[in-house]
């Protein structure tokens, strides 16, 4: 068992360098970098969630949480461009804090993509929500986060980065693996986009108005009933 | 000195200030089979989850556990000896396919892959699962789920079984296969079991004690017969089986050494006595002929690639009644409900209320006419406390607060209105769902199972409020799975099978051409009295022979 | 029975497509990438008939095409002027170059098409118990509990709607706001219900000892065999790669399309490595129909 530990360790200190190696070699590799470099991170923010020993009741709540997050645009299926799949995340994470608010983001991307399908854009919706959660999670103790502007702000704020994301593997992934990112198609992807974000953005501020403190509220109810995640 | 011993055990949940178990004393020896009843919230689950350490509840604890001349208390010593199955089926489900969840707990205690697979192997042969052992869990029907979950924990190889009401959530046919499982692991394999459990009817025979508990101690312990007759004289009649209350009502004084505990025996104390053939006066109800709800010639299917689940249906609900739909699970059932309720729309046929086609009422007149109380009735709230819910039904149906509070009074269920519905029980939880559905004022109530998970009195409750409605003039549809609820209350019954209601009639008539699906009564008389299905009918007709 | 693909151990499937699409990121060719569209699409043929890429086709072209005439658009580099519209200017260039890139995602999005009927949850969740058993335990968790919400959603619309609380009429604000309604009510029952779920772990000692995993599949001689041909395959079109084969610069100059003798080698190796649940299968059906 130990040896297998080592292996591990050495495959993941070697992958690091291999990859700096190759980067510089092609630095105008953006697509195969960008994947390279998001799938890195969330490796690495996986392999520190390992270390930390958690409690079955932990596990449990965090998958609910994420498996919530997943299902939820299911009622919204006749309302277009509407899913409060990032309102969910942006609430685990002002609970529960920035790693639960991160993991959640991304087993909830991982698991509905095991089950609806994988694609390219699995690794950059992983890293999108699990933004949305450690945002949320890292900036809930700033005191404009307590004002409902603030809440408000970041509710926009977090559906455009999380639209943008998405947007810019889009964008490698129509300009070519390498060639220059072409500013125009850029703005034009960006502008087409943006009706969707703006929808997007609305909802998560309707949701957050009307939903918002009562979901806080059921939220850190359970926080103590599960005596959790208070580290 | 007993296997498992509790001496003066005293608990305290807290922000409480009664005790949950009150200076409990229990003896359970090895291999034995012990059942713990009494009402919910008598302390059952407490004592159970007391004695697995590792989900022993916050709390104050007072007096002493032992467990093989060793005090339990939270060390690693006993934990793998006791193996715990909850009673939900579905919450216990970890994995998303059979294999997975048998091996959890193997995996968990860090068992090699030889290892795994020598005890995989041997159980899905006694268990019989190979054909399981692919599947989703999620595909599994409620009994196999909690069959799988027995599995799992037997095959960390426990020496002893505790089990909080695994079959409170299955139907008969179900819990009767997950019963003669725990009977072939108490005989075969000298386990000791513990369970908590409301319906003694199968149960009672294969006990070696029963224990009736109230208010956190216990009331009356021993022996099956022992205990029924002490419950007899000095407890709450409704938790005994309809077979051995029939004895004790029919043969006032009398010992307890002879209470017959299942048909066979039953049968033979009858051999010896001539029961009258009486005519029983077939349902004399008179029933209002109006037709309230029309179904015509209704299929009905979820999916174009499946096969129908109704077909050809053909039903009519009359005012006044109380008609109960049995039939086996997936029978469709529940989706006739839901159809009669206005949710699903049949995609061939016609559901007309009052002669006019469900399609052409606004849903709002729709909604408010027929009420619907599912089976879980947990969704059926969206506020954190009673009140709020009543209120918001109240706004929502322009009520007066006076003729709510009316209702929750009657309902007996006034003074819970502060509390989150998830704290109330499943009676209390059911009532309260009940109240805000008859704000509306509903011509028609469609209750799926009700009687569901409720322990013998609550049923009773429900049955009394159940029957003060239809009074009122409230026409009520219901699907169960319990036989000896409908043959006492109904006034009509049916029975779904293949798409369509194979047969429907009054009770009595319903169930005395049935072999298998019957009460117990009907099954004790078969042959000597065939009109007899109810206890009281039962009582009356030995009454008469005297 | 016939030796297939998938039956290699997960870790050698898993190994195979990420591996290719590395490859096709990386050789940019037109050549090389038109192969390896054709390989990918026998795969699927191999595999079944096709049947899963056939709902994909019409996204694959239109995305191919799409992505093929935007570049000439956006982009007038290039000296090889081809036609000239409106006074914009379109390149052989700027067509070679958004073909190529068409080429590439419509290959990986037909690579991911075969992925996800090879790597079947199971297998993604057995990988992940090797090397992080306690996000595979939260991951087995998550999967489990999504059928469940969707259930559990359906029996709450239900009952929702039976009291006149809906999501399918009624005003815009009216829905959206109910559709939450529903997945607050969703999100207090599972959690309350999710306590017990925790204690039947807790019950099973989870999180107690070092977690153990049952061996659903074996690393065989089969799969060390795979593992280290797909490597070397691997390694040595990096390599090539590296080196500037089968790669064609079009910016600023384009190169000439034509390939040396290395190149060509290169190219070989790429496409059997590609081919490699071809070769698999065919070499299985070879051994099957000796035996026999």
């Amino acid at each position: 068992m130990e040896s297998k530990g080592i292996i591990k360790n050495l495959i993941i200190i070697l992958l690091i360098p291999l990859f700096i190696f190759l980067s510089i070699h092609w630095i105008e590799h953006y697509l195969l970098l960008s994947f390279g470099f998001v799938i890195l991170a969330i490796i690495l923010f996986l392999l520190r969630f390992e270390k930390k020993v958690m409690e079955a009741r932990e596990i449990v709540l965090l998958a609910v949480l994420a498996a919530i997050a997943a299902v939820s645009r299911i009622p919204f299926a006749s309302i277009p461009s509407v899913q409060p799949t990032t309102f969910v995340i942006m609430m685990a994470g002002f609970v529960f804090g920035a790693e639960s608010g991160f993991i959640i983001g991304i087993v909830s991307a991982l698991a509905s993509n095991m089950i609806l399908g994988q694609g390219p854009w699995t690794p950059w919706q992983m890293i999108a929500w699990g933004i949305v959660g450690f945002s949320a999670g890292l900036l809930r103790k700033r005191s404009f986060m307590g004002k409902t502007w603030g809440k408000v702000l970041f509710a926009i704020v977090s559906a455009f980065v999380f639209g943008w994301i998405m947007n810019f593997w889009g964008v490698l992934a129509f300009t070519g693996s390498e060639g220059p990112v072409e500013f125009q198609i850029l703005i034009a992807y960006f502008l087409g986009s943006a009706l969707f974000d703006t929808i997007h953005a609305i909802s998560n501020v309707f949701f957050l108005l009307l939903f918002g403190g009562i979901w806080i509220k059921i939220l850190e109810r359970f926080k103590t009933k599960y005596g959790l995640l208070e580290r | 000195m007993a296997f498992i011993e509790l001496k003066n055990v005293t608990f305290t949940y807290p922000n409480t200030s009664s005790p949950a178990l009150d200076k409990l004393s229990l003896k359970v020896n090895k291999g034995q089979f012990v059942i713990l009843f009494g009402p919910s919230g008598c302390g059952k689950s407490t004592l159970l989850r007391l004695l697995k350490n590792n989900i022993q509840p916050h709390g104050k604890l007072s007096g002493e556990i032992y467990m093989n001349n060793q005090l339990l208390i939270d060390e690693d010593a006993t934990e793998r000896e006791i193996g715990f199955v909850f009673q939900d089926p579905e919450n216990q489900v970890v994995a998303d396919d059979v294999l997975h969840e048998l091996v959890f707990g193997m995996e968990n205690i860090g068992l090699t892959a030889n290892e795994m697979r020598n005890r995989l192997a041997e159980m899905v042969h006694f268990m019989g699962f190979q054909a399981l052992l692919n599947r989703k869990t999620h595909e599994l029907s409620g009994g196999q789920k909690q069959q799988v979950n027995l599995a799992s924990v037997l095959l960390m190889q426990p020496n002893v079984l505790l089990l909080d009401e695994p079959t409170a959530q299955l139907d008969p046919v179900s819990s009767r296969d997950f019963l003669s499982m725990l009977v072939r692991l108490n005989e075969e394999f000298g386990m000791t079991i513990i369970m908590a459990e409301h319906r003694l009817e199968e149960i009672i025979p294969i006990a070696d004690k029963i224990v009736m508990m109230e208010k956190g101690s216990i009331a009356i312990e021993g022996s099956p017969r022992k205990a029924l007759h002490h419950i007899w004289c000095h407890g709450e009649k409704a938790y005994i089986p309809s077979i051995p209350s029939f004895y004790m009502r029919s043969l006032k004084e009398t010992g307890h050494t002879q209470i017959p505990l299942t048909v066979k025996e039953g049968r033979t104390w009858l051999q010896e006595h001539k029961i009258p053939k009486v005519n029983n006066e077939l349902a004399s109800i008179s029933v209002d002929s109006k037709e309230i709800i029309k179904v015509k010639n209704v299929y009905y299917q979820y999916d174009k690639k499946e096969a129908a689940i109704l077909r050809d249906m053909n039903f009519s609900l009359k005012k006044g009644e109380l008609y109960a739909l049995l039939g086996g699970n997936g029978s469709g059932k529940t989706t006739f409900l839901k159809l009669l309720s206005g949710i699903y729309k049949p995609q061939q046929g016609s559901i007309t209320l009052h002669n006019k086609k469900m399609k052409s009422w606004k849903r709002q007149d729709l909604v408010q006419r027929i009420g619907y109380l599912p089976q879980n009735p947990k969704l059926f709230f969206l506020q954190d406390t009673l009140e709020k819910e009543v209120r918001q039904t109240i706004e929502q149906w322009n009520v007066s607060k006076k003729a709510a509070d009316a209702i929750l009074y009657s309902l007996g269920i006034y003074h819970l209105c502060e509390k989150h519905p998830y704290d109330l029980s499943g009676g209390e939880l059911q009532k309260g769902a009940l109240a805000c559905l008859l704000l509306r004022k509903p011509e028609v109530l469609l209750l799926d199972e009700p009687t569901k998970g409720l322990d013998p009195v609550s049923k009773e409750k429900l049955a009394s409020i159940l029957i003060n409605l239809t009074k009122e003039g409230i026409t009520i549809f219901m699907t169960s799975h319990d036989v000896e609820f409908v043959a006492k209350y109904a006034t009509r019954c049916g029975m779904m099978f293949d798409g369509t209601i194979s047969s429907e009639d009054f009770p009595g008539k319903f169930f005395h051409g049935n072999f298998f699906y019957t009460t117990m009564i009907q099954r004790l008389f078969r042959g000597l009295s065939n009109e007899l299905v109810t206890e009281e009918e039962a009582v009356r007709a030995w009454n008469q022979k005297e | 029975m016939i030796q297939r693909f998938d039956q290699l151990h997960p870790f050698v499937s898993f190994f195979y497509y990420f591996g290719a699409i590395v490859l096709l990121m990386l050789l940019q060719h037109p050549i090389s990438l038109s192969f390896a569209f054709l390989i990918i699409v026998s795969i699927h043929i191999a595999y079944d008939k096709c049947k899963s890429l056939r709902q994909w086709v019409p996204f694959i072209f239109i995305t191919g095409l799409f992505i093929l005439l935007l570049n000439p658009i956006f982009n007038e580099r290039g000296r090889h002027v081809v036609v000239e519209i409106l006074g914009h200017r379109v390149t052989l260039e700027a067509l070679v170059y958004g073909g190529m890139t068409g080429l590439t995602i419509m290959g990986i999005i037909a690579l991911f098409v075969s992925y996800n009927e090879v790597m079947t949850p199971n297998k993604l969740l057995f990988l992940f118990s090797k090397i992080m058993p306690q996000f595979a335990v939260l991951l087995m968790l998550t999967l489990r509990f999504i059928p469940l919400m969707k259930r559990r959603l359906d029996d709450i619309s239900t009952i929702q709607q039976s009291k006149g609380i809906t999501v399918v009429e009624g005003p815009w604000k009216n829905k959206v706001k109910n559709g939450l309604m529903y997945v607050q009510v969703l999100l207090t029952y599972s959690l309350e219900e999710a306590i017990q779920t925790a204690d039947s772990m807790k019950s099973r000692e989870y999180g107690k000892h070092k977690r153990s995993s049952y061996e659903y599949f074996r690393f065989r001689s089969m799969d060390v065999f795979a593992i280290i041909l797909l490597c070397s395959f691997l390694v040595i079109s990096i390599v090539g790669r590296m080196n500037g084969h089968v790669y064609l610069n079009v910016y600023p100059v384009m190169d000439s399309m034509y390939m040396t003798s290395l190149d060509m080698t290169f190219l070989l190796l790429f496409c059997l490595y590609l081919a490699f649940p071809i070769l698999v299968q065919v070499g299985g059906y070879i051994r099957w129909h000796l035996l026999n």
